[in-house]
């Protein structure tokens, strides 16, 4: 049987071939595909460039630190970028939008700032041409063009009629014309995700990454073929099986994505960073204010150290209260802000659930999840990005309020500085690449979504099948 | 008696090859005149020539539509005449009244007679007259063409190839519409193979080989399949 | 005409694809117009948070004067601690098209400090969201239109040869071109009135002005008027007899005319204009306010001065600290970026000019790049928007200033005069 399969496809493979149209579109897919890499790779770099250059900077610039007060320095702060993997040459995801750089400083919490998309001329509306793009959009799209006779053209001209007159089976030439237009197009992906190997050769993760892309991509074409046989072995007339797959190609490609991400956001909205702030602050007003001399927070705080000390004023204390209140201080208004932030976590967290609900109508956007996750540029990396930096940022800061209640004299306090190598030693820990089960319920769902797509056209061909 | 169509020293080359020359041909009123021919004689070819649509092709001779020259106004030429394609041109979403309609609208010609009359002359059932024309046999949509080329007054009616595909009753009923037409003073050119029908309604017959038009002296009784056969074979 | 119109509006596929362009034109301006009275939202909430907490900061921060009427409040920590909004307020027309608007903050807070070091801060939207995209309805035209007119107009002569009516049409019509003419204009006639009409219903239900609304429907009938011309010359070429080839010449143009040009422009134009990422200004500001804090005072004070004389001789900086030369420093860290800014301020201004240049060729950019000029959502805008902030920052600074360097406290009534952002007019 396998081999009545095979003359199947190879018969197809040589009609495509004589047809010269089919060859021709393969090939502008294939040129697409190269300008899509070339203008993927010039943006990777570009973030890659900026990486590197703010870390590098920073870097110098804090080891760079004269004698200073800890408290200064802990204003004076740390910037850390988003390490970006190289297989976001595949995939950039969000980092154009979601901003790659964020400001550590003491009682402050920044997210990330800077994103291109906020200068980008109108041409930055137009959506970006990545190889992911090339698997997402234009393989179907070019599939379609390519296809969507193969079934119907058998029909008319009454070949198909007399194949199955002559017994053969019609699941088999379902299986053989989908086998048809399957393995040009797999080898196709094999050929991108091998040269993306070579190339991000020692990349962190980078085979899990990879394979769980290219096994997405897969699922995702191979439905796709499905759906152009079962849909072209439908339609009665070729200008049916055009359109119809045309529509689909539309809704699902273009329409769907767009749509379900603005109901989302129409339906649960995001709060805006000036009023979370505001909010924060007057959070933090309740809870206690250092400032303040008669605030029962800190005279409570303040009674606990004397206690602890045994002493009975400030001034006989063998540390630094200042430095004491600081760090008292770092840790309400984290609490605070931490509290927002997964208040802003769960806002978007309400977004995705909404578009998850309604992912089955679009398998583009299941790849799209799998494959920002593996590219490590999707929504739960840049919050692991940012739970990272918040850490290192809470970290450094308490390590400064250490160095100020035990290393400065409290009488002195305003005029000491201390030595720079305090903050050569401080603890910044660099940002790591989290592994992929942080986005395990996106990849989940979006592997059910394929599944689902690959069956379902499957059933349904399998059913039609049957018929002339 | 004014010739309605009339034909005069037509020759095509097409890609270098001739497929008509020196071709004559008249239509009178109230006449009925049969082109027969073997496939690839030219048939359509002369048709399209009358329709007036050869433009790449090299063509030579006058054709003249009730007096007018189509070379000099085709517009008016054309709109003493009606064409019935072999596939009758029906919009299938449209019924018979919205498809009669819409043709009269793009020869501008107003409704200038009842088009209801028309499709009762033709002969199309009044129940099928509101439904898709999807829903028609290609006898009912025939009459459709023909009630059109009624309610447009035309004075020569073009048929390509009318009983192709027709079971005889609607053959039948067909040739006696051909007839009315007639009878109504229309002049009538049908191209075809139905000899059989053609001899019933014709006044002349003609045959086109090596792209000439030759008469065919027939009726029923010296017709023989023998003849016929030495006909399409160029022998006459 | 009226017979054109007629014999499309009896097909069911026609009308089922014209009543999807009606719906999803109008789910585009619904959103456009949710994400904007959003945006209105949260600018009516702040504005109402910031005027009660206006009184209440001044309450707080303000020191006993002799009687309770006298309090008043020191002008350093005022700047320190007293953050201003600033509002990024649609325009009426910007529900259109959506832009720049998801990233930019419709509300920032600005304190006196160093501007740029404020000035960057990205919107907290929902990052995939943004990525994206907007439904508006400049996507919709942009993208859908051309779509609809391919699946209408790509078989125009096909179709009727498929169903043989080619010959009997030609024979009919005594004009060809008037005959093709009249199909094409019909057909883009309803697709035109599927994109207008509901602009209309919105116009007339929200008393919309006239003017931006004229340019919405002569950009609309302009653009697929363009597809239509271009459906019309692929499908009625001499012989434009096969549908399905027609179908994937006009995918294939619609695809490089909506992704790939504009996507190789953009390359070209991040290559042609390179820009400095915001992230580098704010390092370097970070680097010269924190840089200030060892250098000796006068350092900061002598360019301060020369660029402000008239505080040249209020009363001299003494001690470890003071509110004055922390200002000055931060306002100088500004000055001294502000070659830097005013290059990358030209650079996209560069970029801006380059594509309007681009829009002249390509008709989708020229579209989605008016329909941003109506709803003030382009990079131009952007700029405008950083324009005033820094009036008004300017303004803050120039009100602040007196009882800073003549070291006099505010009262309230002083503290009532302090320039708002809408005091500084929009331009």
């Amino acid at each position: 049987m396998t081999s009545l399969i095979w003359k199947i496809a190879c018969n197809e493979w040589c009609r495509l071939w004589h047809a010269r149209v089919p060859v021709l579109l393969l090939m502008v897919l294939v040129t697409l595909w190269a300008i899509a890499v070339l203008a993927a790779h010039h943006h990777w770099q570009d973030h890659a460039r900026t990486v590197d250059e703010v870390t590098a900077r920073s870097q110098h610039d804090w080891q760079s630190q004269p004698d200073r007060h800890p408290h200064r320095v802990s204003h004076y702060g740390d910037f850390v970028a988003k390490p970006v993997h190289p297989l976001s040459v595949i995939e950039p995801g969000i980092l154009d939008q979601s901003g790659h750089l964020v400001y550590l400083e003491a009682h402050r919490l920044n997210s990330a700032n800077f994103n291109p998309a906020t200068e980008a001329t109108t041409l930055g509306r137009f959506s970006l041409m990545t190889p992911a793009m090339i698997v997402q959009w234009w393989m179907p799209l070019f599939l379609i063009m390519i296809a969507y006779a193969t079934v119907t053209s058998d029909k008319i001209t009454g070949i198909l009629a007399f194949m199955r007159g002559n017994g053969i089976p019609g699941w088999a030439i379902a299986a053989g014309k989908w086998l048809a237009l399957f393995l040009p197009l797999l080898l196709l992906l094999c050929l991108q995700a091998l040269l993306t190997l070579a190339w991000s050769w020692h990349s962190e993760q980078l085979s899990v990454r990879l394979s769980i892309m290219l096994l997405a991509q897969s699922l995702y074409i191979a439905s796709w073929c499905m759906l152009v046989v079962t849909v072209s072995w439908f339609s009665r007339q070729l200008h049916g099986a055009l359109l119809t797959l045309l529509l689909v190609w539309v809704c699902v490609c273009i329409i769907f994505p767009r749509g379900l991400a603005n109901l989302a956001q129409i339906n649960h909205p995001t709060q805006p960073r000036a009023e979370a702030e505001y909010h924060a602050e007057a959070k933090l007003k309740t809870i206690g204010d250092s400032h303040n001399p008669d605030d029962p927070h800190f005279l409570a705080f303040k009674q606990g150290i004397l206690n602890k000390y045994q002493v009975s004023r400030i001034e006989d204390l063998p540390v630094n209260y200042q430095g004491l209140l600081m760090q008292e201080g770092e840790r309400l208004t984290t609490a605070v802000y931490r509290e927002q932030q997964a208040l802003h976590d769960a806002q978007l967290a309400k977004q995705n659930e909404s578009i998850r609900r309604w992912l089955w109508f679009t398998p583009a956007l299941a790849l799209q999840y799998i494959q920002m996750a593996g590219s490590g540029n999707d929504l739960p990396h840049h919050q692991d990005f940012i739970r990272q930096s918040e850490a290192r940022r809470y970290q450094l800061i308490q390590y400064l309020n250490q160095i100020h209640t035990f290393k400065v004299q409290q009488h002195d306090d305003k005029n000491t500085r201390l030595s720079a190598d305090f903050w050569k030693k401080a603890p910044r820990p660099p940002i790591t690449l989290p592994s992929l089960t942080v986005s395990q319920p996106s990849i989940l769902a979006g592997f059910l979504v394929l599944f689902g797509w690959l069956l379902l056209p499957g059933i349904l061909l399998f059913k039609v099948s049957h018929r002339l | 008696m004014t010739s309605l169509l009339s034909v005069q020293q037509l020759s095509l080359l097409f890609a270098g090859r001739s497929i008509l020359n020196q071709l004559n041909l008249t239509v009178e009123a109230g006449h009925v005149v049969s082109v027969l021919g073997s496939n690839g004689a030219g048939k359509s070819t002369l048709l399209k020539s009358i329709l007036g649509l050869h433009d790449s092709a090299e063509q030579t001779g006058n054709i003249l539509i009730a007096g007018i020259d189509m070379a000099q106004d085709r517009q008016r030429a054309l709109s003493h005449l009606a064409y019935v394609p072999e596939q009758p041109a029906v919009y299938g979403h449209l019924s018979a009244i919205e498809n009669i309609r819409y043709f009269l609208s793009l020869s501008h010609v107003g409704e200038q007679k009842e088009i209801a009359t028309c499709l009762t002359l033709a002969g199309l059932p009044e129940t099928a007259w509101h439904r898709p024309c999807s829903e028609y046999s290609k006898g009912m949509k025939q009459k459709v063409m023909l009630a059109f080329a009624l309610a447009k007054q035309a004075k020569l009616l073009l048929l390509d190839e009318p009983n192709s595909g027709l079971d005889p009753q609607a053959t039948e009923e067909l040739n006696q519409l051909i007839v009315q037409c007639k009878q109504r003073g229309m002049g009538v050119l049908v191209v075809t193979h139905d000899v059989l029908s053609a001899i019933g309604f014709s006044d002349r017959l003609l045959m086109l080989t090596h792209g000439q038009l030759a008469p065919i002296a027939l009726d029923q009784s010296t017709f023989t399949l023998d003849r016929l056969q030495r006909l399409y074979q160029g022998q006459a | 005409m009226k017979h054109e119109l007629t014999l499309l509006l009896k097909q069911r596929s026609i009308i089922s694809l014209l009543f999807l362009s009606l719906l999803l034109t109008g789910f585009s301006l619904f959103n456009g117009w949710q994400n904007i009275s959003h945006i209105h939202a949260q600018i009516n909430e702040a504005t109402r948070a910031e005027n009660l907490r206006k009184p209440d900061f001044f309450e707080h921060h303000s020191h006993e004067g002799p009687s309770d009427s006298d309090k008043t409040m020191d002008a350093g920590e005022l700047g320190y601690y007293l953050f201003h909004n600033i509002y990024h307020a649609p325009g009426e027309w910007s529900f259109i098209a959506l832009g720049n608007r998801l990233v930019i903050p419709s509300v920032q807070r600005i304190r006196l400090l160093g501007l740029q070091g404020q000035l960057y801060d990205g919107e907290s939207h929902h990052p995939e969201y943004v990525m994206l995209g907007s439904f508006d309805y400049a996507f919709l035209l942009v993208f859908f239109a051309p779509l609809l007119c391919i699946a209408l107009m790509h078989d125009l002569k096909a179709s009727e040869q498929q169903a043989q009516r080619l010959l009997f049409l030609h024979s009919q019509v005594k004009e060809p071109l008037y005959f093709w003419g009249k199909r094409v204009l019909s057909r883009w006639l309803l697709i035109t009135l599927t994109f207008a009409l509901p602009v209309l219903v919105f116009a007339g239900l929200y008393k919309l002005s006239l003017a931006p609304l004229l340019r919405v429907l002569a950009i609309t009938a302009l653009y697929i008027f363009f597809w239509a011309v271009l459906c019309a010359a692929v499908s009625l070429r001499k012989r434009a007899l096969n549908a399905n080839f027609n179908a994937m010449l006009l995918t294939s143009i619609w695809l490089m005319l909506c992704v790939v040009l504009p996507n190789l422009s953009q390359l070209w134009l991040h290559y042609r204009y390179p820009v400095q990422d915001g992230s580098q200004i704010a390092l370097q500001h970070r680097q010269w306010v924190h840089g200030a804090w060892d250098l000796p005072k006068e350092d900061t004070l002598r360019p301060f001065y020369a660029l402000y004389p008239q505080w040249k001789d209020t009363p001299p900086v003494t001690g470890r600290f003071h509110w004055k030369w922390y200002f000055a420093f931060q306002h100088m860290a500004d000055v001294k970026l502000q070659p830097q800014i005013v290059e990358r301020e030209h650079t996209l201004m560069q970029r801006d000019r380059a594509t309007g240049l681009l829009a002249w060729v390509l008709p989708t950019v020229w579209v989605q790049r008016n329909l941003e000029e109506i709803a003030q959502s382009n990079v131009t805008h952007l700029l405008a928007h950083r324009k005033r902030i820094e009036r008004f920052h300017t303004a803050l600074r120039h009100a602040a200033y007196p009882f800073l360097f003549e070291e006099k406290p505010l009262t309230e009534q002083d503290f009532q005069h302090l320039p708002t952002f809408e005091s500084t007019g929009s331009d």
